[in-house]
């Protein structure tokens, strides 16, 4: 367990790109895996399918979700977490473009650790990132690391 | 009229069965005294006269006992006293009748005083006078016989004591005119004057204690009659006796011959009786005439009420028919029996086919002492070929004595009030099909909404972000003129951003579920100023924001609404050398005011039309900033919280934005 991999659930590659360079600018080093739909990252997150060769023991120490997402919405990638024994404990942050009351409560009421609305502004996205980093890889004690 | 409200206005005559008993009572005292004493002008008033007799005195005594203690009901106690008081004035006045029947001596005379020898020295006949043991034995045995008699026996025993009023009378009346067998030595009548006196009180008092019963029932009632009556009789004695008496004492001074005496006393009886009687024809017009009017007034409301009125007899025979029920029923009265009037009448059920079973028509019912309400039936025939619908309530009508006499009904139109209800409930038909296509169409805004509020910022995050990039990566190679674009590309998209963003949060307001919270907008206000000013660099400014302003709304619409109006005063005074800001709040009438004034750029009132409208902007970009949203969004909420918004501005001389919430707000 050397490194903390980051997990990014996004389908839309400008937003990859993006969040990708927020991570850059923000002066993130971690690995980023990015799978591109919901069902892809349950295969990951449960070593399955096309990520059966990946350790189902290796964690992610965050998972950045995006809401709207094909095949299996982030809802719902969030409440098989929540429901799984293993993974229930992984910090699930989610990061999208809605401002909407029902999507705040629904991500809460499941058991989102934060709720990120992805800013317009470059610079604004890139404070949230780092904010995001600073508390979910450098201070939060994960439970892997203990 | 119950039996104790009959009771309570007879008092009166209780009352005076009650004195006419204590004064016999005085009577015998004073007799049985001129008795012990042998005080002569006791026991016979005048020398002439014949004396009452000590056992007559008793009795008189006893009986007048039991009149004082009447009452309209009476305990078992005195009951019992009565029968036995009663029962020794029959024991002594029978022993003395079968004396006189049997001619033997019980010394009944003498069994409770024996006076001394008189100062004549006669062996005086102490024995009770044989009319007034008659009178006495009908008196005990009335009072005895009284309990044990129903309607008919208790007129018999009022007739029997009536005779003995009758009897007195004569005998009173004897005295005074000096009949010769009543008066004087030679008399063979032996009632003395006081004891007739005494005999007719008590029999008078005996009638006015069963005010109730028998023939007094008429003589003591309320009614008009009863009234006559009362005035009638006494009158009739005083004239009759008083003219006798003078046509008498007229004759005897020898101041007529007998003829003219019966003349006179004929003319003057008329005279008095044509007087008396014109005199309550008089009254009894007067009384006829209220009547009549009381009855006129009722046939008018009657006839002219909105609702129809049938009134029907106990077998069916219709009594009353008024205009409005003849035509809400399209016919007037027939003469039908009870078991045609369904078919003569035309009455269905509320189906419109089924016919109405007579016998279960409210007033047939009625008739029979059953109250309906409302009940809704159809009425078609030959002259309402349409047919309409009705609403009857019936009642039954009852008599003096309670039992039921007829029955009446009230009938209604009602073919109005349920169209109106078919139309109403077609209406509610629609409305909840316009509430589904509404709540359908809700729905769609919502998703449009989370859609654009996705999907719409996507594209613009994209062109954003990697345009910041571009001007990041690729800076150095840009051309100064390429900077422009790229500055112009990155406003124009932070600008559409702002733009969804404020529409997103007007269509928000309009989907929120209101709370009802008690707010301090005074400390909303100061708070969200000093959040302006840390944003704007402490920027100054004159503020002044009224204490403890509080309303009722939803606490987060609220604090939206304070923010856009506060945000809009402070914008628009930015350009001013000394900024003025004021919240605050004043009443008019019953409703709550609230504003917000500041000094700053204000606006052409010409165009305060446009103002509450979404995009529109009265200030150019350059000038001030904006998406236009702002004064839409506190429109939209103040409509919400059920009030009003408007301004007053003026060009350059500032702007003041006004307020009101829901009624309730007032306080």
């Amino acid at each position: 367990m050397t490194e903390k991999t980051i997990l990014l659930v996004e389908d839309n590659p400008d937003d990859e790109a993006l969040t990708l360079r927020a991570f850059k600018k923000a002066k993130i080093s971690n690995k980023i895996d990015i799978v591109r739909d919901g069902a892809e990252a349950l295969d990951y997150l449960f070593a399955r399918n096309a990520y059966k060769n990946r350790n189902p023991n290796d964690l992610p120490q965050v998972v950045l979700l995006d809401l709207k997402l094909p095949k299996i919405d982030g809802i719902d990638v969030l409440k098989t977490i929540r429901e799984d024994e293993r993974l229930r404990l992984v910090p699930v942050v989610i990061l999208t473009s809605s401002r909407e009351d029902k999507d705040l409560l629904a991500c809460y009421g499941n058991g989102a650790n934060s709720y990120i609305c992805k800013p317009v502004n470059l610079e604004r996205f890139i404070q949230a990132v780092e904010n995001l980093g600073v508390y979910w890889l450098v201070l939060n004690e994960s439970l892997t690391s203990l | 009229m119950t039996q104790t409200s009959l009771e309570s206005g007879m008092q009166p005559y209780y009352r005076t069965a009650k004195l006419l008993g204590a004064l016999t009572i005085a009577i015998s005292i004073s007799v049985i005294f001129g008795w012990f004493l042998d005080i002569d002008i006791l026991k016979r008033l005048s020398s002439h006269w014949a004396a009452m007799r000590f056992n007559t005195a008793v009795c008189l005594g006893l009986c007048g006992l039991i009149l004082v203690t009447i009452k309209p009901s009476i305990s078992r106690r005195i009951s019992v006293m009565h029968q036995m008081l009663a029962v020794i004035v029959l024991a002594i006045t029978l022993a003395t009748l079968s004396e006189v029947i049997f001619n033997i001596d019980l010394h009944v005379d003498r069994l409770l005083f024996v006076p001394a020898v008189t100062a004549s020295g006669a062996a005086l006949s102490l024995r009770m006078a044989t009319s007034t043991a008659v009178c006495l034995t009908i008196f005990g045995a009335a009072q005895i016989l009284w309990p044990y008699c129903e309607k008919q026996g208790r007129w018999f025993l009022q007739l029997c004591v009536l005779a003995i009023v009758v009897f007195t009378l004569f005998t009173i009346g004897a005295y005074i005119f000096q009949e010769p067998n009543f008066h004087g030595p030679t008399r063979i009548v032996e009632m003395a004057f006081h004891t007739a006196f005494g005999l007719g009180m008590l029999s008078w008092g005996f009638l006015l204690a069963t005010p109730t019963e028998g023939f007094m029932a008429r003589f003591c009632s309320n009614t008009i009659g009863g009234n006559i009556a009362r005035r009638f009789v006494p009158w009739v004695i005083l004239v009759e006796f008083g003219l006798s008496w003078i046509r008498l004492i007229g004759q005897r001074q020898g101041y007529y011959s007998t003829e003219f005496a019966v003349v006179l006393m004929a003319e003057l009886t008329v005279v008095s009786f044509a007087a008396l009687i014109w005199f309550h024809a008089g009254t009894l017009n007067d009384l006829e005439e209220q009547i009549d009017g009381q009855r006129r007034l009722l046939e008018s409301v009657v006839t002219n009420l909105g609702e129809g009125v049938v009134v029907a007899d106990a077998e069916g025979k219709f009594l009353l028919f008024n205009s409005a029920a003849e035509r809400v029923l399209g016919q007037g009265l027939t003469d039908a029996p009870i078991s045609q009037w369904s078919e003569r009448y035309g009455m269905f059920m509320p189906d419109r086919t089924t016919p109405y079973a007579s016998a279960d028509l409210p007033l047939a019912r009625a008739c029979r002492g059953e109250n309906t309400d409302n009940v809704e039936m159809f009425v078609r025939h030959d002259r309402l070929p349409k047919g309409v619908f009705i609403s009857v309530t019936g009642r039954p009508l009852r008599n003096a004595d309670g039992n039921i006499s007829g029955g009446v009904v009230v009938v209604r139109d009602v073919t109005d009030l349920k169209q109106h209800i078919i139309e109403m409930g077609q209406l509610n038909a629609t409305l909840q099909v316009r509430n589904a296509e509404l709540s359908a169409s809700n729905q769609e805004l919502e998703a449009f909404s989370y859609s654009v509020s996705h999907d719409l910022r996507a594209p613009i995050r994209s062109i954003v972000g990697f345009t910041t990039a571009l001007s990041e990566d690729c800076g150095a190679s840009i051309p100064p003129e390429g900077k422009a674009h790229i500055a112009r590309i990155l406003g124009a998209g932070q600008r559409m951003a702002e733009l969804i963003d404020g529409l997103l949060s007007l269509s928000r307001i309009t989907r929120r579920e209101i709370t009802h919270d008690t707010v301090n907008l005074s400390d909303m206000a100061r708070q969200i100023i000093s959040d302006l000013q840390q944003r704007n660099h402490q920027r100054p400014i004159d503020l002044d924001i009224s204490e403890g302003v509080v309303a009722t709304g939803d606490a987060a619409m609220l604090r939206s609404l304070l923010q856009n109006l506060l945000e809009n005063a402070w914008k628009y005074t930015g350009k001013q050398p000394n900024p003025h800001i004021e919240f605050g709040s004043r009443k008019d009438g019953d409703r709550r005011v609230y504003y917000v004034r500041d000094n700053g750029a204000g606006f052409d009132m010409a165009y305060s039309q446009k103002l509450f409208r979404p995009f529109q902007r009265l200030h150019p970009n350059r000038d001030f900033e904006g998406t236009g949203i702002g004064l839409a969004t506190a429109q939209r909420i103040v409509h919400r919280l059920g009030g009003t918004i408007w301004a007053e501005a003026k060009v350059d001389q500032g702007a003041s934005f006004y307020f009101t919430l829901a009624e309730g707000d007032a306080t």
